[in-house]
């Protein structure tokens, strides 16, 4: 575009200079002619102007006449010369115009040169005849016809003398004729010599008047040559031309400028531009080299051709995948292709970028050394003017660490850091989709509830440590027991479950039978731990489905009934069918038991106080539900809880802990006027009626403080109750109602609800701080949670610490709060409260 | 990158610009018509060729030669005296135009290469400058022109143009003088340019009767005087006037008697201007001859039949008044002639 524009200007520009230039020539020639023409016309008044004053005896030389002569005739010549290359003498008449003119010219020089020579001649016999008359006069005295002559001879002289001023009439010429006739007459008479001197006079008389005819005829001629004329008509001519020229001149001069102006004020603009643009172009460099060195630093970057073949890539690639860059070069991107994506992967990601379109995704790549490295990798097509993909990008950066933590954090979720096995959410997933599998297919499956007996013994005897080995050894056992297909999973303490899949209605008892009696005597075998042998036993309580239970949840309940049963009556493995036969009362009893409770004031709430890890204060406690049943004396949690949400006591036994709870907090704030706060367990079952509003008019009627109650919430309800939990949640939180993540780390971790909630607290699971100690893994685990609660501003609790070296542990990575053994257990309301008075002037914790 | 290109691309762009913009503003500010002057000088001042003053002078003094470039007459001097410019070396310009001798050389007709004889007298290069053509004939216009005839005559020099410049150029001080006073170098027209420029300068001024004109009344004897009052009665005057007395026109050979008769063969040389024109009128038709120096340049008329100067007077005064001079009046016009030696380089000649 500009190209053209300059290619324009720049022919615009040649043409009109030779035009003007070819313009200003003709105009230079035009304007010489002209003036040269002036000249020649005055020039030629002077000639004549000479000629007659040469003629009438007013100039006696021919210098002037001679000077002007020539420099008419050079000025002709030039004349002649320019109008040779001068167009406007050719178009036209002009070159006729000039050759009259030069032909009139010549004609005149020749006219003066004839008229030079006889007015020489002239002015002679006018110089030389007075003396001769007068010698004629001298000669003629005291003779007869003396007087006569003298008045002719007188008269001769007179006519003479008037020669020389007056034009030659033709009355002058006969007059002069007739006075020399009048003495050539009278001297017949005379003497010889008298005669003589008189006809020598006539004679020279009668010459000057011939001589002066043809000198007044030649100047008549020169005088009346009409090259005045021509001159002014050429002159004419020429100026026409000049004007003509001028004004074209004039315009093309105008339109030059305007188009020089032009012409600048546009490379000034293109200029001002291009500066513009360099700075930004030099700006965008900077910028990009910036870019290009930050990119190289974070990210791997290739360039491949269409077929894959690297054509270029940085110092990072090279790095990460431990190859020299000359191995890469050249080399299809397969060569560090690992084995974790499959054929479809890879064709869906070729279609994507082969589409022109930016690919997405993460990608295992493997090393030189064999080993792999995870990254998320960027493909964007560079297309060419088709709209085809030439080459493409690949920028890639390593998450290698990530996915690692991912992966961790995956197993974490699902498997028992300690042995191994799946976990209880693993379990419980596992036996959901089991059932359900089961139920469509319409198979069966069995669960074994697995307790190990003496287990406390053995850590009590041998420490923690060792009960760890030995937990493994029986994980690693069990998992002998089975087959591949069957799911052994741990789901706590000295739990374990296992599911046995893949078996025919009619095999299903024995096979579980065979099963539990391998389980029984691996687990009789004796157990080296360390240095000691270690005998342990175990009680199974065996449930099958569908027999023992429609879904997975009264399946587990069943399952550890009859374990729970099998311990009672020391019998190493129970089915709960048998259970049921014999003993149908057992859950009905314990249900029955607990509606009970309530009011026979079986249940109570203790108190596990939490201090804050940094400054020692008691700033909050956690409220926990104690049931002691008259006839079977203190029954877990873990067991009466479940059989109260199955029969829907929970909502009663809920709402009669938050009133213990607020009477408690209400008492504690009217005597000591500073708030307290106090966490309470909240079950799923408990959502499904309205314990948000109950919760709300418990506290208005105590007219409680902001920030008294904390709910603890298990993820399972928020993954579980979504939408509608998150509601009733939010607006609790917005009554003054603290939340808080209960197990943090043992349930899905899906971190996505922390992103879409806000929690004021996060409860790290006493599984991790239990390992920590042991475990590299749950150390680091509990640190990033830690980081990331901090950096998410959560409060964060650790609970279940039991041990200093624990407690020391979790205060250096910056672990708000902490509760456990090692610092009270929970305690009964009245204990709780003492403690409270004791801690309610600040004091160093000091258990 | 291209963008440091770009730049010194821009800068050009804009110097050129600027540069077109400003010879368009300077070209706008100049009227039209001025340069014509420059280009073609018109070189006379035509208000003084026309102006009255000494019209009525018949004679008028010899002027001092015009501004010359001296190092131009210093080689126009050394070529007239240079014989190369002839085909055998023999001949220079001044072989015939002796300036110690009165710008001729005092033979009837001047010799050529090979002893060759010419036709006519050579005139005086003195005061050649004020001839108004030249050659008896009139056949040049100006000096330049006239300067190709005797070179290439081959009864004179017998030469060429080629063969001039072709000696010429071999002499390296010859090509050094012309390279430093031409840009041409040596050419038939610069040749001709430097003599004719060295015979512009051949005026020879302030000659008593110069003198006498510019009013000094003692400068000429009375006799002298009488000498020129007879020359004015007689109308000698009206052929020989001007500053160089004649040498501005035509006139015919014999007004009031047959010249030729007395001749026992007629030449083509005698037939004067006729031989260019072809005119019956011009027939016998010459130039007339200067009177400057004219005693100094013996013999006289076109075929230098007049040895001496009464003798010219006496043919002068038969053959174009008519009459016969008394010899008394032709010895004072003699005297009278003689006043009309002038100076050269402030010497008398």
């Amino acid at each position: 575009m500009r190209k053209f524009l300059f290619a324009a200007f720049g022919i615009l520009a040649i043409a009109l200079i030779i035009l003007v230039g070819s313009v200003s020539r003709y105009e230079r020639q035009n304007s010489f002619m002209i003036r040269n023409l002036d000249v020649i016309e005055q020039l030629d008044g002077g000639l004549n102007l000479l000629v007659l004053k040469l003629r009438y005896n007013l100039l006696s030389n021919y210098d002037q006449l001679v000077q002007v002569e020539a420099v008419i005739s050079m000025l002709t010549r030039q004349l002649d010369h320019e109008s040779h290359d001068f167009p406007y003498s050719r178009e036209g008449g002009d070159n006729a115009l000039q050759r009259q003119l030069e032909y009139q010219l010549q004609s005149k020089i020749d006219s003066i040169e004839a008229f030079k020579s006889h007015n020489a001649v002239l002015k002679n016999f006018l110089l030389y005849a007075p003396s001769r008359i007068e010698q004629a006069l001298d000669g003629i005295q005291g003779q007869p016809q003396s007087e006569a002559q003298r008045r002719l001879l007188t008269q001769l002289l007179v006519e003479m003398t008037a020669i020389r001023s007056h034009e030659m009439t033709l009355q002058a010429v006969r007059q002069v004729g007739d006075t020399v006739n009048g003495l050539v007459n009278l001297c017949q008479q005379d003497s010889p010599n008298e005669r003589s001197l008189i006809l020598t006079a006539t004679d020279i008389s009668s010459r000057a008047v011939e001589y002066a005819i043809q000198v007044d005829q030649l100047s008549e001629k020169i005088v009346k040559n009409d090259s005045a004329t021509l001159i002014s008509r050429m002159s004419e001519a020429y100026e026409r031309h000049y004007d003509h020229d001028h004004s074209r001149a004039l315009f093309l001069r105008n339109l030059f400028f305007i188009l020089s102006v032009g012409f600048l004020g546009v490379i000034i603009h293109l200029g001002i531009r291009t500066q513009k643009k360099n700075r930004e172009l030099e700006a965008s460099i900077a910028e990009l080299t910036q870019l290009k060195l930050a990119i190289n630093e974070h990210a791997i970057v290739s360039a491949t051709d269409v077929q894959g073949n690297i054509i270029d890539l940085n110092e990072k690639f090279a790095e990460i995948s431990g190859y020299r860059r000359d191995e890469l070069l050249g080399h299809n991107h397969r060569l560090i292709k690992s084995d974790e994506h499959g054929a479809d992967f890879f064709r869906a990601m070729w279609r994507t970028i082969a589409h022109g379109k930016v690919w997405h995704g993460e990608i295992k790549n493997r090393k030189k050394s064999g080993g792999h490295y995870w990254t998320s990798a960027t493909i964007v097509p560079f297309l060419n003017k088709k709209g085809k993909p030439e080459k493409y990008l690949s920028i890639r950066t390593d998450i290698t660490a990530i996915k690692d933590s991912q992966i961790q954090i995956d197993r974490l979720a699902y498997y028992d850091i300690l042995t191994e096995l799946p976990n209880r959410h693993f379990f419980i997933e596992q036996l959901d989709r089991e059932t359900r599998t089961a139920k469509r297919h319409k198979t069966v499956l069995s669960l074994l509830f697995l307790d190990l007996d003496f287990f406390k013994e053995v850590n009590d005897t041998y420490g923690h440590d060792q009960g760890d080995l030995l937990l493994k050894e029986v994980a690693l056992r069990l998992t002998q027991c089975v087959r591949a297909v069957d799911l052994v999973s741990r789901l706590g303490g000295d739990e374990f479950t296992v599911i046995l899949t893949d078996v025919t209605q009619a095999s299903i008892i024995p096979s579980t039978q065979r099963v539990c009696r391998y389980i029984i005597n691996a687990l009789s075998q004796p157990f080296q731990i360390g240095i000691h042998e270690v005998n342990i036993s175990c009680s199974i309580g065996v449930a099958l489905f569908p027999a023992n239970g429609p879904d997975s949840a009264s399946l587990i309940r069943n399952a550890d009934r009859a374990m729970y049963v099998a311990k009672k009556q020391r019998s190493h493995h129970v089915f709960y069918s048998t259970l049921e036969d014999q003993d149908q009362g057992c859950g009905f009893d314990l249900s029955n038991a607990l509606r009970h409770a309530i009011t026979n004031h079986e249940l109570s709430v203790h108190y596990q106080p939490i201090y804050d890890l940094q400054s020692g204060q008691l700033t909050k406690a956690e409220a926990l539900l104690r049931w002691n049943n008259p006839s079977q004396g203190y029954v877990s949690p873990e067991v009466f809880i479940p059989i109260a949400e199955e029969y829907g006591l929970i909502h009663d036994i809920g709402h009669w802990v938050i009133l213990q709870v607020v009477a408690f907090l209400t008492q504690w704030y009217q005597s000591h006027s500073t708030p307290m706060n106090i966490a309470l367990n909240v079950s799923a079952i408990q959502f499904e009626s309205d314990i948000g509003q109950k919760l709300r008019d418990v506290l208005l009627a105590a007219n409680l403080p902001h920030g008294c109650i904390t709910l603890e919430i298990t993820e399972g309800i928020l993954l579980r109750h979504s939408e509608k939990v998150l509601q009733v949640l939010k607006a609790l939180r917005q009554e003054g109602i603290d939340l808080s993540i209960d197990d943090f780390g043992t349930g899905y971790s899906a971190l996505s609800y922390l992103r879409s909630f806000e929690f004021d607290c996060l409860k790290i699971d006493r599984s991790f701080v239990k390992d920590m100690q042991q475990s590299e893994k749950s150390a680091t685990i509990i640190e990033s949670i830690i980081q990331m609660a901090q950096r998410l501003g959560i409060q964060i609790i650790a609970e279940g610490i039991e041990t200093r070296e624990q407690y020391e542990a979790l205060r250096g990575f910056g672990c708000d709060l902490g509760q456990g053994y090692y610092f009270s257990p929970a305690l009964p309301a009245n204990e709780f409260e003492n403690l409270l008075k004791a801690h309610a002037s600040p004091m160093k914790l000091s258990p | 990158m291209t963008v440091s290109g770009n730049r010194w691309y821009l800068m050009l762009m804009i110097v050129v610009g600027v540069g077109l913009l400003a010879g368009v503003l300077v070209w706008l500010s100049t009227p039209f018509i001025q340069s014509a002057d420059v280009v073609y000088p018109i070189p006379v001042n035509n208000q003084s060729l026309l102006s009255p003053l000494h019209d009525n002078d018949p004679v008028l003094v010899v002027p001092s030669p015009a501004r010359l470039d001296p190092r131009k007459v210093s080689l126009g001097r050394q070529l007239f005296n240079d014989r190369q410019l002839s085909h055998d070396n023999t001949i220079a310009c001044v072989s015939c135009h002796d300036l110690s001798e009165g710008g001729v050389t005092h033979t009837r007709y001047s010799y050529g290469i090979h002893h060759q004889v010419g036709t006519i007298n050579a005139p005086t290069v003195f005061n050649s400058a004020l001839n108004f053509r030249y050659f008896w004939d009139g056949r040049a216009p100006t000096l330049e022109d006239q300067i190709n005839g005797p070179i290439q005559n081959p009864i004179e020099m017998g030469s060429s143009w080629s063969e001039v410049v072709g000696k010429l150029n071999q002499r390296s001080d010859r090509v050094k003088q012309f390279a430093a006073l031409y840009d041409a170098g040596i050419t038939p027209s610069t040749i001709r340019d430097a003599i004719a420029t060295f015979e512009r300068s051949l005026n020879t001024p302030n000659s008593r009767f110069d003198q006498y004109l510019k009013g000094d009344q003692n400068a000429i004897s009375a006799d002298e005087k009488e000498g020129y009052r007879l020359f004015r009665n007689y109308g000698c005057i009206s052929c020989h006037q001007g500053a160089n007395l004649g040498g501005n026109f035509y006139e015919k050979l014999g007004i009031s008697a047959d010249y030729f008769s007395h001749k026992r063969t007629v030449v083509p040389s005698d037939y004067g201007r006729f031989n260019i024109t072809h005119i019956e009128e011009n027939r016998f038709e010459f130039k007339v001859p200067g009177l400057r120096n004219v005693a100094l340049t013996a013999p006289y008329l076109h075929d230098g039949s007049a040895e001496t100067l009464p003798e010219a007077i006496k043919i002068m005064a038969k053959y174009q008044l008519g009459i016969t001079m008394p010899d008394h009046e032709v010895h004072l016009i003699d005297e009278f002639l003689h006043t009309l030696t002038g100076q050269y380089q402030g010497n008398p000649l």
